[in-house]
């Protein structure tokens, strides 16, 4: 079967990054992975390792330097159609409400205004976020926030999720109901995603594979099968023997690649 | 069990009204307040300026609120008080007006074509550094001493600043919600309704809220230069006899256009931005 994503050979060089032998800077060098149909993976790596700047690569954000990168087989030149990318702070309009965010997302993938605020009032129901709808983000706590953008994403119908620390900015507890949030969602919509985490615990809790990068000019370093059951509870399955063992081992690569960096 | 839990991170209806009870009214209390303290205080600059006018031998140089208040009941009952201010105003406000669209226009060309940007950036400075008050003259010779002079005067003051202000709202948008747009495939239309033009309003009122001074000192200076009415020409022709009253006459009026304008362009404010949760301004 055609994996959803392939990435291969690729290579990106930026000003401000560390140096390679040739003096050149080096962001990303000879990353290769592949994402299949409805299949999750972290990324997990130390600050700086570029797996944000991976995440912008494969949704066309910005361009390789050299190797390729392909959605569905086409090779992603510019934007492709159907990402959902949802970033660290929630990049949800200040005018607008609640229901106006999300409705954008419907209008974006080409949905009539109408309809798409239809849509965008039943999401956000779905979330609990009904008495929310006429409310303003800076009205609204950072869960609140959170479960709004994910309904953006939702209302824009995407094919593949890209996810940016998507709770970083949440509180410990919030993160938890907001987790299980998603996790209920993506395992609804059974979508590809790739989710880039600096957090073990989320990354085994959310994803089918980790992958853990390299510190400086990152590549992947490890790569881990999770092979936890489906449906998960975000906090719950932390309780599970498998998950214990995965932390073990994700946190031996990834304190290497710390070691390294420091 | 997910249902119980994420109840408590949306407000109840019935927890949110106990709140708005007793925030609204000491919100009001506060802002009524602030109104009583603000006509004391112009009462009172009032009050010290006739006192002042009353013990001097100075009334000569000063005039003072009496005088003043009988200057424009006078004008007001022939008329010339009308006729002067709503040239001014029309002069400021048309200047104003096309100022700003010609700034934000300018500004937002710029911030699409950065190489031409790039290129024009030493002249736009070098204009912008001129003291362009004293273009008048040349306005007044290329425009006639017609409003139309006035008008440019206005706006060579007025499209800078606004010029200068979309230049930093557009270095300022927040770069996480162009990549969200971008990666939703929105179309530069759709970025400029959704993302940019927002972004720039609050820039765009500071703009407006700098320049309605200005538009008033442009169309005053343009008229005390070549006009044959409006309060400029009052100013410089009352000026000319020695008719002190007559002059800050006047400039009292122009004083209470700017604090009208500024306060009109408040209410506006408080509509266009109500989504700003706090407006409160930083106490140093």
């Amino acid at each position: 079967m055609r994996p959803k994503i392939s990435v291969s050979n690729l290579v990106l060089r930026y000003a401000g990054a560390a140096m390679d032998a040739n003096g050149d800077a080096l962001a990303l060098q000879n990353v290769e992975f592949q994402v299949g149909e409805g299949e999750v993976v972290a990324l997990i790596g130390p600050s700086g390792c570029g797996k944000s700047t991976l995440l912008k690569l494969v949704s066309g954000l910005i361009k390789p330097t050299a190797g390729g990168i392909e959605v569905d087989g086409a090779r992603v030149e510019r934007v492709p159609r159907g990402i959902g990318f949802m970033f660290q702070s929630d990049a949800l309009l200040p005018w607008k409400t609640a229901q106006q965010n999300v409705a954008i997302g419907g209008m974006l993938a080409g949905l009539p205004a109408v309809r798409a605020h239809d849509l965008a009032r039943s999401l956000l129901e779905d979330l609990g976020l009904g008495q929310a709808l006429h409310k303003y983000p800076s009205e609204l706590s950072g869960g609140m926030r959170k479960r709004v953008a994910l309904g953006r994403t939702l209302a824009y119908q995407p094919t593949l999720f890209l996810l940016d620390e998507p709770f970083a900015a949440l509180d410990a507890q919030t993160r938890i109901t907001v987790g299980n949030r998603f996790l209920r969602v993506f395992e609804d919509l059974r979508r590809s995603m790739i989710l880039v985490t600096h957090d073990i615990d989320e990354a085994i809790a959310m994803a089918d594979r980790v992958l853990v990068m390299t510190a400086a000019s990152g590549r992947i370093a490890a790569t881990f099968e999770v092979g936890l059951p489906r449906p998960r509870d975000y906090y719950g399955s932390r309780f599970l023997p498998r998950f214990h063992e995965l932390q073990q081992e994700i946190w031996d690569v990834l304190r290497r690649q710390l070691e390294r960096a420091a | 069990m997910m249902q119980q839990r994420d109840t408590a991170l949306t407000t109840t209806p019935a927890a949110k009204d106990a709140g708005a009870d007793q925030v609204l009214p000491a919100r009001r209390r506060a802002k009524l307040a602030r109104l009583a303290d603000q006509l004391i205080a112009g009462i009172a600059v009032l009050v010290l300026w006739q006192i002042a006018a009353q013990i001097g031998t100075n009334k000569r140089w000063i005039s003072s609120p009496i005088d003043v208040a009988a200057r424009a009941w006078d004008m007001a009952l022939d008329g010339t008080l009308q006729m002067h201010t709503w040239q001014t105003l029309q002069e400021a406000l048309l200047g104003l007006f096309l100022g700003l669209l010609l700034g934000t226009v300018i500004g937002l060309a710029l911030g699409y074509w950065r190489r031409l940007s790039d290129a024009l950036d030493p002249v736009i400075m070098g204009l912008y550094s001129l003291p362009r008050v004293s273009l008048a003259p040349l306005f007044i010779i290329w425009l006639g001493i017609g409003i139309a002079a006035k008008v440019a005067l206005v706006v060579s003051l007025v499209a800078f600043v606004a010029l200068y202000n979309v230049r930093e709202g557009l270095k300022s948008i927040d770069g996480e919600l162009v990549d969200a747009f971008r990666s939703m495939n929105a179309s530069r239309a759709a970025m400029l309704r959704y993302v940019i033009a927002p972004s720039l309003v609050p820039w765009l009122l500071t703009a407006t809220r700098i320049c309605i001074g200005m538009a008033l000192i442009g169309a005053v200076v343009g008229e005390m230069i070549g006009a044959s009415r409006g309060l400029g020409w009052y100013v410089s022709h009352a000026t000319n006899v020695y008719d002190i009253t007559g002059s800050i006459t006047a400039l009292f009026i122009l004083g209470i256009l700017a604090m009208i304008l500024n306060a009109l362009l408040g209410l506006f404010e408080a509509r266009v931005l109500s989504w700003r949760k706090d407006t409160r301004i930083a106490q140093i």
